[in-house]
């Protein structure tokens, strides 16, 4: 098959399919900008001198210390690659949106006489060109911003600043690395790791697809109870203690000891924290068929209990958010008690400036995570939604209410989402509290470190805010596969 | 208050004609699909609407059974006007009074058979014991009773159709709407499900009103009303 050919059957397809490619496209300008970003903040060219005793901060040039101070660059450039995460996941989403229409192009491309490997190059080759336009949309998108952000404002410098208290000077800084650019290969290396990093997603999303010249059949996904995340988060949290008697007690060489018991506690718990969303949904849905009363009750659980990984990769990158926020918020509380008993007013240990801007960063990186996760978490709801589409509109024309099929959506996504995003916020504020809960000073002082409550309601609100504002979202798609009028064309 | 429906039931005629369409018209943009319908349909009685495809007969039961509202004339259904009420108030009355079969069955594929036989039950507020034995008795009934804990992935075509019979008869309609019923079946399973079509309504005395373009499923039936470009041929055969 030729380029040409390949790229015509690929992009020849319904408003849907469209709509799927421009989509992936956006995940995929999402993921190229930011990265561009963190590899602008990585090669941002030297803004301080750093001797045994000195630092000299007179190359400071940004409003932001973190963007100054050369400690808190490369956390910043990993906080913009983690967000790079959620916008892949929404490519990865949007690529299965539609795919019931897809199917059956796909298969009446197979009746034409392709091969399966033919039909499979076909869906890498629409998901590709949307990665390369997205990538390009990207790039483009980069230098706009670079451009129209590069405008130096008049604020306060600190390059004498030593610590002790002074009157700052002001200076023209800029308000984004706007004076950085990273290599040119980094371009090029984007531009092209994005198309070919999303064909192979799709080719992921279609490990369980058999293309047949006849129809499209997806072998049943495996029904019972996986435990394992749940497994794996208790292990997790079993190591943190583990890695605290090991610094404690000086157990073994701590330079390999420490990092290994960090690292695994966290990748545990973060893994198991993701995945989490399917086996309580499951859990949740069972008790649910259980006392359902209600149609909407029973549809939904049916429905979780079918397919319990349906959104969970959106859901996954909303758990994880909400547990570091959770981590965060009480990491925080612990270093602003710790920053009250050493005396500092209304603050950490840590300089005003950094810790304000570390909180905007961090904030920042959740909203954006926890966004680009409901645009996922939509994708995917508005994807059941077409793909039951006659089932949905044979159910309207029997006389079942639209309003009990939109409480079937919110409970199919509430049902996992709900026990999950209370367990995210349990662990991520207990694991930090799990090495102390009070502050002892030298002088037998004892300050009782607090629960945030307050943040954390805040932080749980806003994950649900996003489950239900998907839900919300994906409504006017209900409504439109329930039109009556379809039953004709059905 | 009384809610529009229960004021709907109170006044309803048993006596008279099951369903009228009255000059009946419904057109898709600049498309006619039905024309100046005018039928009346007794009570008990089953009629066939037939015609050649494109000839307007599913946009005529769609709006028989409240789906759609056409776009002039009127249907009355017991003598009340069900083309002049909402939306809302037509799915109540598809619900309790009326059941809606299609050529395919279209059951919801993550609930058992006898889930979605109970589900119109649950939709209309009966206790799920209530409705899950009420679907059992109906599979049971239809010959489809081994079944109910069946996932619709795991019948054949002639199972998925009385277990879409079932969950239409489930809420003992006064009317049963089947467009198409045995189009997706083989002519055995389609006879079957016939039989069994013909059989409830005559020992229910409910009224059915049966889309077909096939003349051997019309024979089933107590009179044609023959559908043309969408509207009604003058010659209406009635069988003895």
């Amino acid at each position: 098959m030729s380029a040409g050919s390949l790229i015509r059957l690929a992009l020849a397809g319904t408003r849907t399919d469209r709509l799927r490619v421009a989509l992936t496209a956006f995940g995929t300008t999402l993921a190229v900008f930011v990265l561009l970003a963190a590899a602008t903040v990585w090669w941002i060219p030297p803004t301080e001198v750093i001797t045994e005793n000195t630092i000299d901060r007179s190359g400071w040039r940004y409003t932001s210390s973190l963007l100054n101070e050369t400690v808190t660059r490369p956390w910043l450039a990993a906080a913009l690659v983690v967000l790079t995460i959620p916008a892949l996941v929404l490519a990865a989403q949007s690529a299965r949106l539609g795919a019931p229409a897809r199917d059956r192009r796909l298969a009446a491309i197979r009746l034409a006489g392709a091969t399966p490997g033919q039909v499979r190059l076909v869906v890498a080759a629409e998901t590709a060109a949307a990665g390369l336009a997205g990538a390009i949309l990207g790039i483009v998108g980069y230098f706009v911003v670079r451009r129209v952000a590069h405008r130096p404002v008049l604020a306060d410098a600190y390059q004498v600043w030593r610590g002790e208290p002074g009157v700052v000077p002001r200076k023209l800084l800029l308000p984004l690395p706007t004076d950085a650019i990273p290599p040119s290969w980094v371009f090029v290396a984007a531009a092209a790791a994005a198309p070919v990093l999303a064909a192979l997603l799709s080719l992921v999303a279609l490990r369980r697809v058999s293309v047949s010249p006849l129809a499209v059949t997806r072998q049943v996904p495996h029904r019972r109870l996986r435990w394992w995340p749940l497994a794996a988060l208790g292990a997790g949290i079993l190591m943190v203690p583990v890695h605290l008697a090991a610094d404690q007690y000086n157990i073994g060489d701590q330079r390999v000891v420490l990092p290994v018991t960090a690292w695994t506690a966290i990748l545990l718990m973060a893994v198991g924290l993701a995945l989490s969303g399917a086996p309580l949904g499951q859990l949740a849905a069972r008790a649910t068929r259980r006392a359902a009363r209600r149609p909407a009750t029973l549809l939904a659980a049916q429905r979780v209990l079918a397919d319990p990984w349906s959104g969970a990769r959106s859901l996954a990158v909303i758990l994880v958010s909400t547990g570091i926020g959770a981590c965060a918020i009480t990491g925080l509380a612990i270093l602003r008690t710790q920053g009250a008993a050493a005396g500092v007013e209304g603050g950490t240990v840590a300089g005003w400036s950094t810790e304000s801007g570390t909180h905007k960063m961090g904030l920042a990186v959740l909203i954006a995570c926890l966004v680009t996760a409901g645009a996922g978490l939509l994708c995917a709801l508005v994807e059941g939604t077409l793909a039951r589409r006659p089932t949905l509109v044979t159910l309207v024309a029997a006389g079942t209410p639209r309003a009990t099929l939109a409480r079937v959506t919110a409970l199919q996504a509430l049902l996992p989402a709900a026990p999950a995003i209370g367990l995210a916020l349990v662990v991520g504020a207990a694991v930090p509290r799990l090495p102390a809960r009070e502050v002892r000073m030298y002088d037998g002082r004892v300050f009782a470190i607090p629960v945030p409550w307050p943040d954390l309601l805040v932080l749980g609100a806003g994950a649900f805010a996003v489950v239900l504002l998907a839900v919300a979202l994906s409504l006017p798609a209900l409504r439109a596969s329930t039109d009556l009028r379809e039953l004709r064309t059905e | 208050m009384t809610s529009p429906v229960v004021h709907l039931a109170n006044s309803l005629t048993p006596n008279g004609p099951a369903v009228e369409a009255r000059a009946v018209a419904k057109a898709y943009g600049p498309t006619p699909a039905v024309r100046d319908v005018s039928m009346t349909i007794a009570s008990g009685e089953i009629v066939a609407v037939t015609g050649i495809s494109g000839s307007g007969k599913s946009t005529l039961l769609h709006c028989l059974a409240g789906i759609l509202t056409p776009d002039a004339g009127e249907v009355v259904y017991r003598g009340h006007a069900i083309s002049a009420l909402g939306e809302r108030e037509r799915s109540r009355l598809r619900r309790t009074r009326f059941g809606v079969l299609f050529q395919f069955a279209r059951l919801v594929a993550e609930l058992s058979a006898a889930d979605n036989v109970a589900l119109p039950l649950l939709l209309n507020g009966e206790r799920r014991a209530v409705a899950t034995r009420r679907a059992h008795d109906w599979l049971d009934r239809l010959g489809v009773g081994g079944q109910a804990p069946s996932t619709p992935g795991e019948l054949s075509g002639g199972q998925l159709q009385r277990v879409a019979l079932a969950r239409a008869l489930v809420t003992e309609p006064d009317v049963l709407f089947a467009d198409e019923p045995t189009g997706a079946l083989d002519s055995l399973a389609g006879e079957q499900v016939l039989r069994t079509i013909v059989g409830l309504a005559r020992e229910r005395d409910m009224t059915v009103v049966l889309i077909t373009h096939d003349a051997t499923v019309a024979a089933y039936a107590d009179r044609d009303v023959v559908l043309h470009d969408g509207a009604v041929q003058p010659a209406a055969a009635v069988r003895p």
